[in-house]
């Protein structure tokens, strides 16, 4: 899995591609961490993004609250079929802002 | 013998009666008797007393005049007329029988030895004077003479038999006479016969059986009326003869001049009364003696007389008591006769006429209200059983309609070759809380099976409406759990009598054998595979529909293999009774239904009711019973891939995993999205394993096979750590907001809608098994 960010002015762009299963999610959410408080409007690209695990749905609930509670938005982008599918499963697209 | 009422009353009546009457003699005879006995004494003691006064009288008399013709003669000096003096003696006192001068030998006028003038009166009372003395007479060695010589003053002599002299028994009184010198020269004697004082004695009767005795001195009797006892026994000598103590006694008193009454048993056994009295001047007594027979004789012939009348009376009274008794009590027989018809079911029947106010009005008052109260019981009865009947009847009709509302096409439904399915049904009472049904639609079989709490009519009630919601919600969605919840809103409300239902509910898609199914506290459903294993499906439980009106129902999802069959039974099964109580038992069902492989539906239904009729033996049904066995006889294709991968319990063997599961991707030729399905069911099992069933550091292995056939994908994945069932996991509620959601729980979740049936065992030999199932 990798991970490329890109920074604006208060907006950040990640481009998520690979896998996002239990072994690479705890990468992934110390990465989050490291990112969100220097953001505001944060756009995750799911272009490439091939497998979605629940630890990984997991890192974008944790995603989700925190932002809201600091009062940031997050935005999905681009994201695929499987993965669309496995978020509306879990009810994860009505909570998420998906383009 | 004394049956009859009035009989035991008369003759109670006529002992008491008799009692009285029998005190009464008693206290009569004996106050009498008292009386009686008092008087005898009173009047036989002076008869005695007199008698024996006269006879002191005389003996003075006696005395007196032989005193004073002694001192006459020794008075008047020389020879005086000495047998005209004799003579005078004896017409003086008439009482005695003979008189005489004795003289001493040589002393009389004559000069010769022997010489006494006796002068005694003849039967005609002339007086006659003889000379006496001589040896064929020798007076000096009488007893009258010589105790006078001897004592020289005048006295009685004792009784004796004068032989010569009076030839009688008798006593003579005594008094010597003196000379100038005073020296005795003669002895002037006067006799008393002792018979004399007999015929007196004999004629002193007080009563007719009453005798009277003299006793000397000594005991000697001087007079009696055994003539042969006269001077021969004493009183003493008989008493002691005839051993009776009680004549001694009467002596002894008698002899110390004791005078009154005594009472003695008579020599013929009988009880005596003893009057006595002394007799002065000589010491002797008299004695009358009187049998307590004769002085009573009179009182206890008034007694017995009184008796015999009083024994008539009780005659007559008993015929009186038994009259009168009769006639009271006639009413009872009567009410008896009444009692009977009314028994008979005769509530008009008259009642005897009582004009009397008393008991036996009481009794007719009570009696008469009983008729009553009978006749108006026996109407409500009569409207109580008709009621009755029409219930019964109108039961008899709700079964047939409650029948009619199971699915019409029983007992057998079969749709094509995909399933079979039969259901029975068997109320305890006419109409039961029990339920099923089934309907087809978009080639989707819905199915149900439940139990109303309770029985009979409310039960009833409540199971055609649950039956009818069940039908109509069939029609607008194919999800059990949505089944349920309309059901279970549609239930609680206005649910005031608490009751609930439980109920399994069930959807097969019959083109590919997916069963969709929700069970809402309902007995756990059997599944018998075509090898003939049976296990209960251990699915999440919810609450009994009917309880909470909010409560969100969730469902499961089986895949069904060809031939396997689904056993559904409400607790008229599980719990049925024999006997001895005991239960027929899930476990003898689950045996019973392993045996059912072989058989079709219809068959299956039938052999576990007739396992449950058998069982119970004829004890009563408790409870309604259904059963519904469902067959899915589609075909599940070929085998197409097999293999097969050990891993052990660590995240970092996940790489492996992917491996495998790409393979099988590959060699089934799945699509993308597919394999990425059957992939995130797969690795979200394997971590929940690893996370849950294993402690950290303990180090397991975990088996995951797979078999593909052209119809359906099969995971079985094995391991050895503790029990852990992900199917027991919390429902992830995917309506609540991102503040509210937990995080976490979402990989059971994800399972179990990825794939088409998610099960789990615990194996008897201790391995987790749980089942992935993805139709293709």
């Amino acid at each position: 899995m990798e991970f490329v960010i890109t920074e604006g002015e208060g907006k950040s762009r990640m481009r998520i591609s690979g896998r996002l299963d239990t072994l690479n999610s705890e990468k992934f959410e110390k990465r989050i961490q490291e990112l969100l408080p220097l953001t505001k409007d944060l756009e995750i690209d799911c272009a490439n993004l091939e497998y979605i695990s629940s630890s990984g749905l997991r890192c974008f609930l944790f995603l989700l609250k925190s932002a809201q509670e600091s009062k940031h938005t997050v935005t999905l982008v681009n994201m695929t079929a499987p993965i669309k599918e496995v978020f509306d499963i879990t009810g994860f697209s009505s909570m998420f802002n998906i383009i | 013998m004394f049956r009859s009422f009035s009989t035991r009353l008369s003759v109670y009546i006529l002992i008491i009666s008799g009692m009285v009457f029998c005190f009464a003699t008693a206290m009569f005879y004996s106050y009498s008797s008292e009386r009686e006995e008092k008087q005898a004494i009173r009047y036989t003691m002076s008869l005695i007393n007199n008698m024996s006064l006269s006879l002191g009288e005389t003996l003075e008399q006696i005395e007196n005049e032989l005193n004073y013709t002694g001192q006459f003669i020794t008075d008047s000096g020389t020879n005086p007329n000495l047998p005209a003096t004799v003579e005078r003696i004896i017409k003086n006192i008439p009482s005695i029988m003979g008189s005489g001068i004795a003289f001493e030998p040589y002393c009389s006028p004559s000069g010769d030895e022997y010489c006494m003038y006796y002068t005694n009166l003849d039967s005609t009372g002339n007086a006659h004077t003889k000379m006496l003395g001589g040896k064929d007479y020798d007076y000096f060695e009488m007893p009258w003479y010589k105790e006078t010589i001897k004592s020289g003053k005048p006295g009685w002599s004792k009784p004796y038999f004068d032989k010569g002299g009076g030839n009688r028994l008798m006593i003579t009184y005594s008094v010597p006479l003196r000379d100038k010198n005073d020296r005795i020269y003669a002895v002037i004697t006067a006799d008393l016969f002792l018979n004399e004082f007999s015929s007196q004695l004999d004629s002193l009767k007080p009563y007719n059986d009453s005798y009277t005795f003299l006793l000397s001195k000594n005991g000697t009797f001087l007079a009696h009326r055994d003539k042969k006892l006269v001077m021969a026994s004493t009183i003493f000598s008989i008493s002691e003869k005839a051993g009776n103590t009680s004549f001694a006694e009467l002596g002894r008193k008698m002899l110390n001049g004791e005078s009154g009454t005594y009472v003695i048993t008579n020599f013929d056994g009988d009880h005596a009364l003893a009057f006595f009295t002394p007799v002065p001047i000589l010491g002797w007594s008299i004695c009358n003696i009187c049998p307590y027979d004769t002085i009573l004789g009179h009182v206890r012939y008034t007694a017995l007389l009184a008796l015999i009348v009083l024994m008539c009376c009780l005659l007559v009274l008993s015929v009186g008591i038994r009259i009168m008794v009769k006639k009271q009590t006639r009413p009872l027989e009567m009410f008896a006769d009444a009692a009977r018809k009314v028994a008979n079911g005769n509530f008009n029947e008259a009642l005897p006429e009582i004009s009397t106010k008393d008991e036996m009005l009481t009794l007719r008052d009570s009696f008469a209200y009983m008729q009553k109260s009978l006749a108006k019981y026996i109407e409500d009865l009569k409207i109580t059983t008709a009621e009755n009947e029409r219930i019964k009847n109108e039961l008899d009709i709700s079964r047939n309609i409650q029948m009619d509302m199971l699915p019409f096409d029983l007992p057998e439904f079969s749709v094509g070759q995909d399933v079979e399915l039969a259901a029975e049904l068997v109320p305890a009472k006419q109409v039961g809380g029990d339920l099923y049904s089934y309907s087809l639609r978009d080639n989707k079989l819905f199915f149900a099976i439940g139990d109303v709490s309770g029985k009979s009519i409310p039960a009833a009630l409540v199971m055609a409406v649950t039956q009818s919601r069940f039908s109509s919600v069939c029609n607008y969605t194919d999800s059990p759990a949505e089944i349920m919840n309309f059901i279970n809103k549609q239930t609680s409300d206005k649910n005031t009598r608490c009751m609930f239902v439980t109920m399994f509910a069930g959807v097969l898609d019959l083109s590919n054998g997916k069963l969709r199914y929700c069970n809402a506290g309902h007995e756990l459903p059997l599944l018998v595979t075509a090898d003939g294993r049976s296990a209960f499906v251990d699915i999440r439980k919810n609450l009994p529909l009917g309880v909470c009106g909010d409560f969100r129902y969730r469902e499961s999802s089986l895949v069904l293999e060809k031939n396997s069959k689904i056993v559904l039974y409400t607790d008229g099964v599980s719990e049925a009774e024999d006997k001895k109580h005991c239960l027929f038992s899930r476990d003898r069902l689950q045996e019973l239904a392993g045996r059912l492989s072989d058989k079709n539906a219809k068959e299956s239904a039938n052999i576990i009711l007739q396992a449950v009729k058998n069982y119970a033996d004829g004890a009563d049904q408790s409870d309604d019973i259904a059963v519904m066995v469902l067959t899915y006889k589609g075909d599940r294709g070929e085998l197409i891939y097999k293999d097969e991968l050990v891993m052990k319990n660590s995240a970092d063997e996940l790489k492996k995993l992917y491996g495998f599961i790409g393979k099988v991707a590959e060699k089934c030729k799945f699509d993308p999205k597919l394999s990425n399905n059957v992939l995130l069911a797969v690795e979200e099992a394997v971590i929940n394993i690893i996370s849950y069933a294993y402690d950290k550091n303990t180090v397991g292995y975990i088996d995951i096979s797979v078999q593909c056939t052209s119809s359906v994908l099969q995971f079985h994945i094995k391991d050895s750590g503790k029990p852990f069932n992900p199917c027991a996991s919390k429902a992830v509620d995917t309506t609540l907001t991102v503040k509210e959601r937990p995080i976490g729980g979402l990989g059971i979740f994800l399972m179990e809608k990825l794939m088409d049936e998610v099960s789990y065992q615990r194996t008897k030999d201790g391995y987790n098994c749980l089942c992935l199932k993805k139709l293709i």
